[in-house]
């Protein structure tokens, strides 16, 4: 409810300031947060994403560039130690990527530039040890600002 | 780097439709992909790490970016940030106006936003500087810049207030990241910036971090200690920190201490290290010297409390007198029984050193026992003390081990502290008494929080007491060599350090500053103690402009919102935490009317006159030689310029700068918006760049020439670049052209390198003896912070930062994927203080300190973070947890760095 409050205002700020003879904006309309600098916010309530894996369709990507997000629920599987990694543990398969399995680690993840100029090994390469350095988790929160970025 | 990449190689790294010619092919010409996007080099936009990466554009926009396998940093690899380098242009949101507050057609502080030109925004710009200049003169304009500064914007900055306006207030956020670092080096060394470079990851056989949690901030560092943890089992990772963080998932051992007992710990393990033998005897007689300073020196809070809230005056009290509790006592080497009022004399002289003696540097190490420093220092009230002390005896080993080369790393834990300057230095007083310093593998190492921290806002001298490569303004040498470059009349230069960032808040508060404007940081929401300064920005006569390319919490106390350009909008340069400097060819255009920063400090500077701001000039406070007491002379333009000449002319389009032509082969088609907008026939970035390079050759901060850079196999050089080459351990004969031949070790800085002898009670009568060569082994006691948790606030606060967003979450927060990961700052909380609140996680709780209040949601079990009993920790990132309202704003009386990991909180129940 609040998100939509805020894009619907963060809309009207945007059109303000693109029209010829734009109203004038209010300082609180502006940025991520539509409140004064002097007020005190109620942070919204959100959930991290609950699924199991493989419970749900995996989500689209925003580009075949930038690292998948993690589709399900990360709890039981965090923290990442050097004795144990769960995502490693269900990932590191052969691939292709088979219906109801969990999805492969691509090649590159095979690649170790650091030590052997891109050789592919035949496990990780353990720079890419800790996934959620780059593979982020989700929650139900909505976008406070829209992205016009386009592969 | 030479190495040649194949087809196959690339396919592998992930370039899955990259389209490359025979095998052999170079990545530096990376094919354009079947989609017709074309790459190119550059560099991260966000942490110290200096990740390289490659962008990708197809029509006239970034489509992609990648970790470049060629970068020595990253190996292709790149953070969950680094991906959205891509993105973070792309809000729909973006500044591309103009915005002025106004009513009734005019500017009205009171009034909204209204978009208006360029020529309108500077013209309220300038005439509000000349109001504020014509009542107060230069310390009466500021410019608080950026640890995100390009070279090129960070110099001319340097240029337009120091040469142009003669002021000094010029500060970068930076001040909050890393001066405590500087202060460290210059005091230590007689130099700025770190010894060793990122392969000592891979070369050292310990890693130990403190205050730096490396697997949050700087990941793609983490991954390199990671894998060679993995790889080799003699390696060991130890973690001290005061709550159990990421970096700890990876550790062998993981010490949890109590907020300020750094300090301690590491005087224990100087003990330890004499105790046991372990002094490097050779290399300390060679290369070192013992030192120490004042121990009386305040905590940087304001001097009156004119200003304060009612509660914040018990505190500020601090500042004046101490009244040294029985462990502090004990810590100085005093007779605890005795008296322990104690005034902060040297609140106003904590940079003040002098040499001790062996003799009295190890009797002031005397009361560190293992006993004494576990008890003031153990960070976890659950965890027995005889386990605390076992892993304080554990990292005492590690060190003493003559076997083992060990690295100490470190970020905000040490930098953002009221002892900051201290902690830094008793990390090189350690490795130094080793003689594990400036080698392969070993050293302690000062990771910086920013891109180009230390390429800008150190190198370049952005700092309020700095000129370009390490200069001082308060050195008559520094200043004449500065106005011979600038080609200015000898005494233009401004001889008293300007107001550092947090002292420029507090003098907008004062009305002391009554024109600021802000480049690439948003000050309003990073600064402690925040309540004062959105107070004095908004109701007091200033005015505020805020140059940036979203809508920031900064730009809302505005009164002038400039849209600036992005990082691959424009050419730039980084200088990294391993002194590798990286530049980027402009890959894109700015949108709508968002202009560079360089184009905006340009086209300001065409407004002002030589007899505007080089008139005789009042500078309250002012005290040099050669100089009238509280003033500037008037100086007389020279050389061709006349009193009607302006800044720009005077200072930017020089003969030489108007030399180096626009278009250059070297952008290789690429286009240059600060010389479109400004009409160019010359390239300003290389110019500046060129001149800037000028200041550091020849003395050991040589850069390579601006195309060097570009070259297609080159992914940045460490400084000094000497006939090309880079330099990876300075200080080093082996490795470093001005360490001299023969010396082993040469620590050949000369800041601060003639002191008076003495004994820990303070300097004696006698002339200062030359310590040329030498590096200084400080004491530093322990001493609690300025705040301490209390019957009302009862927990500690910590603040600082996650993975997936960057400082105060203006970029980042705009990426659907990071914003969705992590969308607002938690409060994190011990379960048993959660539920002695009532508090469960994901409700909603008040945290309040003597300054201010806000609300967060609470976290407790899981996550990243597993803070002890006593301790919350909250990210700052989100201006919708405003956590800066509560923390404290003292500061390193040395560095002026604010302590951002301490204070005292409380939390309770939102009704």
């Amino acid at each position: 409810m609040r998100t939509l409050a805020a894009a619907a205002l963060l809309l009207a700020a945007t059109a303000a300031l693109a029209a010829d003879k734009p109203a004038p904006v209010k300082d609180a309309q502006l940025g991520l947060s539509k409140a004064s600098v002097f007020d005190v916010p109620s942070p919204p309530a959100f959930k991290a994403e609950e699924g199991a894996p493989g419970a749900g369709p995996l989500p689209r990507r925003i580009s075949t560039e930038i690292p998948p997000v993690i589709p399900h629920a990360v709890a039981d599987f965090l923290p990442i130690t050097r004795e144990q990694n769960s995502c490693i543990d269900c990932h590191e398969l052969p691939g292709p990527k088979k219906k109801g399995e969990p999805t492969p680690l691509p090649r590159s993840h095979y690649a170790d530039w650091r030590h052997d100029q891109g050789k592919i090994l035949e496990k990780h390469a353990g720079g890419r040890w800790v996934c959620i350095s780059c593979h982020v988790p989700r929650t139900d929160a909505k976008p406070l600002v829209g992205s016009r970025f386009r592969p | 780097m030479s190495w040649k990449l194949t087809r196959r190689q690339l396919l592998e790294a992930g370039f899955t439709t990259a389209v490359v010619g025979a095998a052999g092919v170079p990545l530096p010409v990376l094919p354009a992909e079947a989609k017709g996007w074309s790459w190119d080099k550059g560099v991260c936009r966000f942490c110290g790490t200096g990740c390289g990466i490659q962008i990708a554009t197809h029509e006239g926009r970034v489509v992609a970016v990648k970790g470049d396998p060629q970068s020595p940093v990253n190996r292709g690899l790149l953070c969950a940030k680094g991906y959205a380098n891509a993105q973070i242009q792309y809000g729909e949101d973006r500044l591309t106006r103009p915005l002025l507050r106004k009513k009734d057609g005019k500017f009205d502080k009171q009034g909204d936003f209204e978009p208006v030109s360029w020529k309108e925004a500077f013209d309220v710009m300038k005439a509000e500087w000349t109001r504020a200049h014509r009542a107060l003169g230069p310390t009466g304009v500021a410019v608080m810049g950026s640890g995100q500064y390009t070279i090129m914007e960070g110099y001319a900055a340097v240029k337009l207030v120091k040469a142009g306006w003669r002021s000094n207030n010029l500060d970068p956020n930076a001040r909050h990241c890393m001066a405590s670092a500087v202060a460290a080096f210059m005091q230590t060394f007689g130099v700025d910036e770190p010894s060793g470079c990122f392969d000592d990851i891979e070369l050292t056989d310990t890693v130990v971090t403190w205050g730096a949690n490396m697997a949050e901030m700087h990941p793609m560092l983490w991954a390199r200690v990671v894998d060679e943890r993995l790889r080799r089992p003699g390696y060991r990772i130890v973690n001290l920190t005061t709550y159990s963080n990421a970096c700890s998932e990876a550790a062998d051992v993981e010490i949890v201490f109590r907020p300020n007992a750094d300090l301690a710990i590491w005087n224990y393990v100087a003990r330890e290290i004499l105790a046991r033998g372990a002094v490097d005897k050779d290399f300390v007689a060679k290369h070192c010297v013992f030192a120490t300073g004042p121990a009386d020196i305040g905590f940087g809070l304001r001097e009156n409390d004119a200003k304060a809230f009612a509660a914040e005056k018990d505190v500020l009290q601090r500042q004046r007198t101490v009244v040294l509790t029985k462990e502090e006592a004990i810590a100085r080497g005093l007779d605890p029984a005795g008296p322990r009022e104690r005034p902060q004399a040297a609140a106003g002289a904590a940079q003040k050193h002098w040499l001790i003696s062996f003799e009295d540097f190890e009797r002031a190490l005397q009361p560190y026992t293992l006993d004494f420093v576990a008890g003031l220092a153990k960070g976890d009230p659950d965890e027995p003390l005889d386990q605390f002390k076992a892993k304080l005896k554990l990292l005492a080993d590690e060190y003493c081990d003559p076997g083992r080369k060990t690295v100490s790393f470190w970020t905000m834990g040490f930098n953002q502290h009221t002892r900051g300057t201290w902690v830094n230095e008793q990390a090189y007083m350690v490795h130094l008494l080793l003689g594990k310093q400036a080698k392969p593998g070993q050293g302690a190492f000062s990771l910086t929080g920013q891109p180009s921290a230390c390429g800008t806002a150190r190198e370049v001298g952005t700092f309020s007491h700095r000129l370009p490569a390490d200069g001082q303004v308060d050195d008559p040498r520094d200043r004449a060599h500065a106005e011979a470059i600038w080609g200015l009349p000898p005494r233009t230069l401004n001889p008293k350090p300007g107001s550092h960032i947090v002292q420029m808040m507090r003098d907008l508060e004062d009305g002391k500053i009554r024109w600021l404007w802000v480049q690439v940081t948003n000050p309003f929401q990073s600064t402690a103690n925040a309540n004062h300064w959105i107070e004095a920005a908004r109701k007091q006569d200033n005015f505020i402009v805020v140059s940036d390319v979203y809508p920031t919490l900064s730009c809302k106390v505005a009164d002038l919102i400039l849209p600036s350009a992005m990082i691959f909008e424009k050419w730039g340069g980084y200088g990294n935490a391993e002194r590798r400097t990286q530049l980027w060819r402009q890959q894109v255009q700015p949108p709508g009317e968002a202009r560079t920063d360089l184009w905006q400090v340009l086209e300001f500077s065409k407004r002002f006159t030589l007899g505007e701001v080089w008139g005789e000039q009042p500078v309250p406070g002012l005290e040099a030689e050669g100089f009238d007491k509280g003033k500037l002379p008037a100086v007389e333009p020279a050389g061709g310029r006349t009193a009607a000449t302006t800044l720009y002319d005077a200072l930017f389009a020089t003969p030489e700068a108007l030399a180096v032509k626009w278009p250059d082969k070297v952008a290789k088609g690429k286009r240059n918006a600060t010389a479109e907008a400004g009409k160019l026939a010359w390239f300003p970035e290389k110019a500046l760049f060129e001149e800037y390079r000028k200041f550091g050759l020849g003395h050991g901060h040589d850069l390579a020439p601006f195309d060097l850079y570009l070259a297609d196999d080159v992914r940045g050089l460490r400084w000094p670049v000497v006939g090309g080459k880079e330099t990876a351990w300075r200080f080093n004969a082996d490795h470093d052209p001005f360490a001299a031949k023969g010396s082993g070790f040469d620590f050949y800085g000369t800041f601060a390198k003639k002191l008076p002898k003495g004994d820990l009670a303070g300097p004696a009568p006698g002339d200062p003896v030359p310590i040329p060569g030498k590096a200084k082994i400080f004491f530093r006691p322990w001493q609690e912070p300025p705040e301490l948790p209390d019957a009302t606030y009862d927990l500690w606060l910590c603040t600082g930062r996650v993975l997936e967003h960057w400082h105060s979450g203006t970029m980042t927060r705009r990426v659907p994927q990071l914003h969705a990961a992590v969308p607002e700052a938690l409060l994190w909380l011990h379960p048993k203080d959660a539920e002695a609140r009532g508090l469960a996680a994901g409700e909603l709780a008040w945290i309040e300190s003597r300054r201010g209040k806000i609300q967060a949601r609470v976290a407790t079990t899981g996550g990243r973070n597993r803070v002890p009993r006593g301790l919350v920790y909250v990210p700052w990132f989100d201006e919708g947890v405003f956590i800066n309202k509560v923390a404290l704003d003292a500061t390193c009386p040395i560095s002026k760095q604010t302590d951002f990991k301490k204070c005292a909180v409380r939390v309770t129940r939102v009704a």
